[in-house]
C-alpha cells in the first residue's frame, strides 16, 4: 500500500492514522514538542521502509501504534528522567479510566469506552503493571521497585493482564453486520 | 506441566514485556536471541499489539497541530537531491504547563476542525476527493484481518483499473479509470468464477462518472476461497447476459 518515495500515500496515511499516534504520543511524553518528534519520527521510518509491516501478522493501525509506543516510551526515558519519577500509580489509574471529555469520532469513544470497562474489571495489580509499562514507560524492574513487588511477580501479571485484557476485549468485540444482494451500487 | 512449558513460559512473560517495551537490556537481548523462529512468541506480540491499541483509544483526543503534517510530508519529500531530513527540535520552553493549556485548547478547536475539514474536502478537485476516498477504503480492508484486496488488471496491462475488496462474501469494488457507461443501454457486470462452473454474475453496476468510484456490489455466490477469478466486463443491454463477454479487468484469487 505504503510504496517508498509515495508521498500521496504518505498523507493518505498521516490522514488515517496521525491523530491516534500523536495523542498516544503526547500521553506518554507529555509535552507537544516532543511528541510531534515523536510522531515525525514514526512516519517517516515507515515511509522510508514501508517494508517493515508484515501484513500476515497483525493489523497496520497495531502495528504502528506500537512503533509509536516504542519511539515515546524512548524518547521519554531520553528526555525527562525526573518527570518520571512525579507519576504516581494512582493518577495514571484515573487517567485511564477517565470519559474522553469530548467525542472526537464515535468508534474511537465507543472503543475507548469498551477498553475502559474492560481495564476496569481486570484484577488490580495487573492493571497497575499493564498502565505503568505502556503510559507510564516505566520498565519490569522500575515497576518492581514502584509497586515493591518482586521482579518476577511483575512479568507474570503483565503477561498474565495481557491476556487477560485480550479475552476481555474479544468478548465484546463489535460484529459487522452482512449486507443484501442485489445490484451494485455507486457509494 | 512439562519442564519444557515452564521454560517457554518465560519467553512468554518476555514477550509480553517486550511488546510493551518494558525489558531490561539483559531479558532484552536474551528475547530477541529466543524470538526469531518462535511462531508461539511472534504470536503473542501480535496480539499484545492489538491490545496495546485498545489501551491507546483511551488517551485523551488531542489534533495534533498542522505544522506536523507539513513538516513530515515536507521532510519526505526530496529536494534538490538532498536526502529527507528529520525536522529540527525547536527550542524546548514547553514544559507540562504549555501542554496542558494546548490540551484543552486542542479539544476545543477540534470541533472546529472537524467541520472544517468536510468543507475543506468539497472544495478539493472532485477527483482528488475521491481518490483519497478509495484510497482509506482499500487501507481499512488491507489492515482488516479477514478482508482480501484482489487487484483486477486491465487485458492490455498498464494501471489496474479496478480492485476488489472482498470481506466475508462481500465484496465492493474500487474502479480507477473504468470510463462511465451508458446507463439507459449497457451496463458493467462483476463476474466470478469458481473451478467447477462457468463463471456467474455477482452484481451488475454503473460507473456514473471519470476518476475513481467505489461500489458496492452485494455478496460473492460462492466463497472466496473455491475462486478462480474474477472480472469486470461492459455488456450491452441493463441486465448480465448469460457469459461475460472480453473482460475489461481480471484478477485470479491464489
Ligand atoms: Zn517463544
Amino acid at each position: 500500500m505504503v510504496t517508498a518515495g509515495d508521498e500521496h500515500a504518505l498523507e493518505v496515511l498521516y490522514d488515517r492514522y496521525g491523530r491516534a499516534a500523536y495523542a498516544l504520543a503526547l500521553r506518554i511524553v507529555r509535552d507537544d514538542e516532543l511528541a510531534q518528534e515523536v510522531v515525525q519520527e514514526v512516519f517517516l521510518a515507515l515511509w522510508r521502509d514501508p517494508a517493515r509491516f508484515d501484513a500476515q501478522r497483525g493489523s497496520f493501525s497495531s502495528w504502528l501504534l506500537a512503533m509509536t509506543h516504542h519511539k515515546a516510551v524512548d524518547a521519554v526515558r531520553r528526555e525527562e528522567s525526573q518527570r518520571r519519577r512525579s507519576i504516581d500509580v494512582a493518577a495514571l489509574e484515573r487517567e485511564a479510566g477517565q470519559q474522553a471529555e469530548l467525542d472526537e469520532q464515535v468508534w474511537e469513544g465507543l472503543r475507548g469506552e469498551r477498553v475502559r470497562t474492560a481495564l476496569a474489571a481486570l484484577p488490580a495489580p495487573q492493571r497497575e503493571a499493564l498502565l505503568l509499562a505502556y503510559f507510564g514507560g516505566y520498565t519490569q524492574r522500575e515497576i518492581a521497585a514502584l509497586t515493591d513487588t518482586p521482579l518476577g511477580t511483575v512479568k507474570t501479571r503483565m503477561l498474565a493482564g495481557m491476556r487477560r485484557l485480550r479475552e476481555l476485549l474479544q468478548a465484546t468485540q463489535d460484529r459487522l453486520p452482512g449486507g443484501p444482494p442485489g445490484r451494485g451500487e455507486v457509494l | 506441566m512439562t519442564a519444557a512449558r515452564d521454560d517457554h513460559t518465560r519467553w512468554e512473560e518476555l514477550a509480553a514485556g517486550y511488546a510493551l517495551s518494558a525489558l531490561e537490556p539483559a531479558d532484552e537481548e536474551a528475547f530477541l536471541g529466543h524470538l526469531p523462529g518462535c511462531e508461539v512468541c511472534a504470536e503473542l506480540i501480535a496480539d499484545a499489539r492489538e491490545v496495546m491499541a485498545g489501551l491507546a483509544s483511551t488517551a485523551p483526543a488531542v489534533e495534533p497541530p498542522a505544522s506536523l503534517r507539513d513538516a513530515i510530508v515536507a521532510a519526505a519529500t526530496p529536494r534538490a537531491g538532498l536526502p529527507p531530513s528529520p525536522r529540527q527540535p525547536r527550542r524546548r520552553e514547553t514544559r507540562r504547563s504549555r501542554y496542558a493549556a494546548v490540551a484543552v485548547v486542542a479539544a476545543v478547536v477540534l470541533i472546529v476542525v472537524l467541520g472544517v475539514w468536510n468543507v475543506a474536502l468539497q472544495l478539493q478537485d472532485r477527483g482528488q476527493e475521491h481518490r483519497l476516498a478509495a484510497a482509506e477504503r482499500v487501507m481499512a480492508c488491507v489492515e482488516q484481518p479477514g478482508c482480501r484486496a484482489i487487484p483486477l488488471a486491465a487485458a492490455k496491462g498498464g494501471q489496474v483499473p479496478v480492485t476488489a475488496l472482498v470481506r466475508g462474501r462481500e465484496v465492493s469494488l474500487v474502479a480507477d479509470g473504468l470510463p462511465p457507461n451508458d446507463t439507459t443501454g449497457t451496463t458493467y457486470v462483476l463476474w466470478q468464477k469458481t473451478g467447477a462452473a462457468d463463471p456467474s454474475p455477482v452484481a451488475a453496476f454503473d460507473v456514473t462518472r471519470d476518476g475513481v468510484a467505489v461500489i458496492d456490489a452485494g455478496r460473492l455466490t460462492d466463497p472466496l476461497g473455491t475462486t478462480e477469478w474474477l472480472a469486470v466486463s461492459h455488456e450491452t443491454g441493463r441486465e448480465p447476459p448469460a457469459a461475460p463477454s472480453e473482460p475489461v479487468a481480471l484478477g485470479t484469487v491464489s
